[in-house]
């Protein structure tokens, strides 16, 4: 294995274990700014990962792009959901939004 | 006349007779007769296809073609245009019977229940006359959903469970078992059409007929075959009109008919290479049409008691067809038409009787021939059919099917056939007998006034139908031979 | 002019995303409420125009675009692309008044928002290279997020923040995926996984499912669907996320249109999709069958519509490619029906639908054909998908196939039957309000796509034609 194929494992290894620790944050994580964060080291991940597979500029311009718009949107969304619960934590909303639901009709 | 268009004015005026009923719901009297005279035009419509049908004359009718070489069509075949003319003439005295009902009880939404009983019967005509597998299939479901608003009419919750039970048994039988036969056919056959000696008959392994027969019998549970019977039993509950359609004249019997058809022009010959299937159900069928039989003697509510009656009735008739002989499928055709002559005569009796007494429980019914003579004149002949006294049409029918048992090997099924008539006996017999022998009962009736000619007449028409089918057993076998020999 | 016209149709996909990005742009500065909504519903109907037009010219002559065309276009994209331009039309339009509703400071926002996310949508199914089409998915889930977050009620904004988070790390996979199926397959462009030789199978397919997975996951897909209680449950855009699930399904079946042609990855991707497709039947049924809201009902009812589709497009043949596609219509206007006849009842809860069909003819009449259609009833589109589904299963083998349909099937008689027996057996409540105003926008598109969920069951041979040659022309085996 020559020191450019170790580099590229190695990279692609760090890129994908963000990846997966970004995603698994993101989607289980009971503070929304955690959440946030973890999707945005998922999307660094996948741009590590891009580069490290040698993608165009392109490419990694398209991924920062998609990267900034989710980074926006859910800097926006986070100061709405604390607007609007009072706080920035998913059970608590989740609990506020299980106590308005319709109840089961009774037949 | 010709033939094409009566075919389609015995589909289209039931359709029609729906929409007409509910625009013009007022005045009543107006509503009543435009029900009466549009169920009198499709017996009309429907006797005239078998004069059709006796000349040897075609007709078809095709609607779309929903997928590459299927078409919804309907066509004029012995078997289905029968039944129909007998159903549609019975519904002409139902629809007599049902105005008089309704104005006698106070039914809430007549014009509902009308319009519900028009499109029901016009599904049952188009399953009789459904060309088709896929015809078939479309209009068994559509019969479904046009009885189900029938069985929750009341509206309470036991209606609305009632309800709930008759579609999700009807529809999702249809779906998971009849579905996949349905295809299956399709793939092994390459055509869905109905045809004398049977589209199946050359292309079927064992196997596979086995399962597909399987798939049938348990796939169109209109026909009550265990255990998808439960929709028959819960629907007790709905009112006496809607009870007649799904019991007498529209649910059961074309469901019924439906899997004669299937047995007749899918399966035909290859009917013989479906054992050991054929005499899996036939046990089955013919255990539990005596269970069914004896279950009904346990039932004090006249209503249940004859769901369960009318159960083994119709597991009789499954019986017939299963025998894979012309004589069982004969013996079969038979036993729904003249049990669907008998349950609407003793459904549409034991309504009279709830309407002008407000009595349903077989214990209130001693003493009440005394005082309704002609009501349960009507109510004893219909049950001496069922059990299948001579010289009622029911008697035919059991002594035909008794008589192909014992021709195809299968004696056991002649004496299950045997018992259940004698269970039927004992739950049916000892009631019209104590109508009239019973002291008449003294306390007063819910209307003192007693019943209208409305109420009264159909039963008494109904019961002659019942006397008059026997004398046409002998042009009715030779009416149906071209069912299982191709002309 | 005529010169002019051949130019647009020459660049047919360029011109309908300008128009759905014109008319977005133009409904956003548009200061007044109504001015807006109607300029945003004429550029969407100009793009349904062209989309139909290019489909028309591309499945039955084979019409070419321009060789300079910043965009592509094949089978899947010319069929999907006017069903899913014309699904925004509708929805910009039955919600006419909802979006008048909204807080005046936000109706504009979320007209723009309809079109932007159409034309993202339509922008993937046309893209010529994956890059397109990631970006094209992501801005249009983001714009449907926007829509969702935009909505009155605050649940919304749990909902948006579900999609937000889900979106994001999709997103992220998407973009590993490119990067995999890039370095193996040489190549960028959307088709070069077909054309090139792959390097190395495993990554390739690795590429795939990372690319596929996150869109199942915008389809709504069970067991990937977590986002969708929430979201359909507490928004009014969910005709918008019926739209982006049906889009997400056709750039799939794009993206699995081409793996099928290249061997080295179409028996993984077949085997992901398969598992996620049965998946989905099951737990959607499930699902739907216990919901107790009505939107979110049909949400999970739209799962296991999603896992027949996926398992169609998982034979990877063109009778189930044609399947699927014929299924995602069925979809289209079975969802259209039943959602937009729900909006004019304002409550989401099933016992607000109770005496509907008395209330609001129409919407009863649309809800049950929508139901029927979802059921597999015969003579509805819903039962020619079903039917189409069997019989590319059947061919191929794939008996079980028949049991997905058929699980679909049952549990769509359970929880349709129990809408329409609330709407026709059941007396309105008090608390029940009803809606007229809403209903009265709804009316046109809702009862286009009952008439069209019957019209093409009675009637499918032009729909069937067109579904099977796209699918040829997909797989490159030509019309």
């Amino acid at each position: 294995m020559t020191a450019q194929a170790v580099a590229l494992t190695l990279v692609l290894g760090v890129a994908l274990a963000m990846l997966f620790a970004g995603a698994a944050t993101a989607l289980v994580s009971a503070n929304i700014v955690k959440r946030i964060a973890g999707v945005m080291i998922a999307l660094v991940g996948a741009m590590l990962c891009l580069a490290a597979l040698g993608a165009g500029a392109q490419t990694l311009v398209a991924a920062v792009a998609i990267a900034l718009a989710y980074c926006a949107i859910g800097a926006a969304l986070l100061v709405r959901v604390q607007e609007a619960y009072g706080e920035a934590e998913t059970p608590e909303a989740n609990k506020a939004d299980f106590a308005e639901e319709p109840r089961e009709p009774r037949s | 006349m010709n033939a094409e268009l009566a075919l389609a004015g015995v589909l289209g005026v039931s359709a029609a007779q729906a929409l007409l009923v509910l625009a013009l719901s007022r005045p009543p009297g107006l509503r009543d007769v435009v029900h009466v005279l549009c169920t009198g035009l499709v017996a009309v419509f429907a006797s005239y296809l078998v004069y059709a049908v006796a000349q040897g004359e075609t007709a078809r009718i095709v609607l779309a073609q929903p997928l590459p070489n299927v078409e919804l069509a309907f066509a004029i075949e012995p078997l289905g245009t029968l039944a129909a003319a007998v159903l549609a003439g019975l519904g002409f005295l139902h629809a007599v019977h049902t105005s008089g009902m309704v104005r006698a009880t106070g039914q809430k939404a007549p014009a509902r229940l009308m319009a519900f009983s028009a499109l029901t019967t016009a599904a049952a005509m188009a399953v009789m006359f459904s060309a088709n597998l896929f015809s078939f299939f479309v209009a068994y479901q559509a019969l479904a959903l046009a009885a189900f608003p029938l069985v929750a009419h009341v509206g309470d919750d036991e209606a609305r469970n009632s309800a709930r039970t008759f579609l999700a048994v009807l529809l999702g039988a249809s779906i998971a078992l009849l579905l996949p036969a349905m295809i299956w056919t399709y793939t092994l056959a390459g055509a869905l059409e109905f045809q004398t000696g049977g589209v199946l008959a050359g292309r079927v392994d064992q196997l596979s007929a086995n399962i597909l027969l399987a798939l049938f019998v348990l796939g169109i549970a209109g026909a009550a075959a265990p255990p998808m019977h439960r929709w028959l039993t819960v629907s007790f509950t709905a009112p006496y009109p809607s009870l007649v359609l799904v019991q007498g004249l529209a649910v059961l019997p074309a469901a019924g008919i439906g899997l004669l058809k299937v047995f007749a022009y899918v399966f035909g010959s290859a009917l013989i290479t479906a054992a050991p299937a054929t005499q899996i159900l036939l046990a089955v069928c013919g255990v539990t049409m005596c269970t069914a039989a004896l279950i009904a003697l346990s039932k004090t509510d006249m209503r249940e008691r004859l769901a369960y009656s009318l159960w083994a009735q119709s597991l009789a008739a499954i019986v017939g067809g299963l025998l894979a002989a012309p004589a069982g499928l004969f013996a079969a055709a038979l036993q729904i038409v003249a049990t669907s002559c008998a349950a609407t005569t003793l459904l549409m009796a034991v309504g009279t009787t709830a309407a002008v007494t407000g009595r349903h429980n077989t214990l209130d019914y001693p003493g009440l021939g005394r005082v309704m003579p002609w009501t349960f004149a009507g109510f004893a002949i219909a049950c001496a059919s069922l059990i299948g006294m001579p010289p009622f049409s029911g008697a035919w029918a059991k002594l035909w099917l008794i008589t192909a048992s014992a021709s195809t090997g299968v004696i056991w099924a002649a004496g299950l056939v045997g018992a259940a008539a004698v269970l039927t006996f004992a739950h049916l017999g000892p009631l019209a007998a104590n109508a009239f022998a019973g002291r008449a009962p003294t306390d007063a009736f819910k209307r003192p006034d007693g019943a209208s000619i409305l109420l009264v007449a159909p039963v008494i028409l109904a019961a002659a139908g019942t006397l008059g089918l026997l004398v046409l057993a002998d042009p009715l076998a030779s009416f149906l031979s071209p069912v299982w020999t191709p002309r | 002019m005529s010169l002019y016209l051949d130019l647009a149709r020459a660049h047919a996909p360029a011109v309908i995303l300008g128009m759905l990005l014109v008319g977005a742009a133009l409904a956003l500065v548009t200061p007044n409420g109504r001015a807006s909504w109607t300029l945003a519903l004429a550029a969407a109907i100009a793009a349904v125009a062209m989309a139909a037009d290019l489909s028309w010219r591309f499945l039955t002559s084979g019409a070419a675009l321009a060789p300079d065309a910043l965009l592509t276009v094949d089978g899947v994209s010319a069929f999907a692309a006017p069903l899913i331009a014309a699904l925004a039309a509708f929805v910009i339009m039955a919600e006419g008044a909802a979006l008048r509703e909204r807080v005046a400071r936000t109706q504009p926002y979320a007209v723009a928002l309809h079109l932007a996310g159409a034309a993202s949508w339509i922008g993937a199914l046309f893209a010529q290279d994956l890059v397109g089409l990631v970006v094209g998915v992501n801005v249009g889930w983001l714009a449907l997020t926007g829509l969702v977050a935009t909505a009155p009620e605050r649940g919304a904004l749990n909902g948006a923040l579900r999609m937000l988070t889900a979106g994001g790390a999709a997103a992220a996979f998407m973009l590993a995926g490119i990067g995999l199926i890039t370095y193996a397959a040489g190549g960028g462009a959307v088709n070069a996984a077909a054309s090139a030789m792959i390097s190395s199978p495993q990554m390739a397919t690795l590429g795939f499912v990372l690319l596929l997975a996150p869109l199942m996951l915008m389809a709504g897909a069970a067991p990937l669907h977590a986002w969708m209680g929430a979201a359909y449950g507490r928004s009014d855009a969910t005709l918008a996320l019926t739209m982006g699930a049906l889009a997400s399904l056709a750039v799939i079946a794009r993206l699995a249109a081409v793996a099928a042609t290249a061997p080295a990855v179409a028996e993984g991707v077949s085997v992901v999709l398969v598992s996620v497709g049965i998946a989905s039947v099951l737990i959607g049924s499930v699902q739907a069958i216990g919901a107790v809201n009505v939107r979110r009902l049909i949400a999970y009812a739209g799962a296991a519509q999603a896992g027949c589709v996926l398992v169609a497009i998982a034979l990877e043949s063109p009778a189930g490619l044609a399947a699927a596609l014929v299924q995602v219509f069925a979809w289209g206007a079975g969802a259209f029906a039943l959602f937009a006849g729900i909006a004019a009842s304002r409550d989401a809860a099933l016992t607000a639908l109770d005496g509907l069909g008395r209330r609001a003819p129409f919407a009863g009449v649309a809800i049950t054909v929508g139901a029927l259609s979802f059921m597999g009833a015969p003579l509805t589109i819903g039962f020619l998908g079903r039917w189409r589904l069997i019989e590319a299963g059947v061919g191929a083998g794939w008996w079980w196939a028949t049991g997905a349909a058929i699980v679909t099937s049952l549990a769509a008689v359970f929880y349709g039957g129990r809408l329409i027996e609330r709407i026709y057996f059941r007396r309105a409540t008090e608390a029940a309000a009803f809606d007229l105003d809403v209903w009265r926008w709804a009316r046109v598109p809702v009862l286009a796509a009952a008439i069209a969920a019957i019209a093409c069951g009675l009637a499918p041979s032009l729909l069937l034609d067109l579904a099977t040659r796209a699918s040829m022309l997909a797989l490159g085996l030509g019309a």
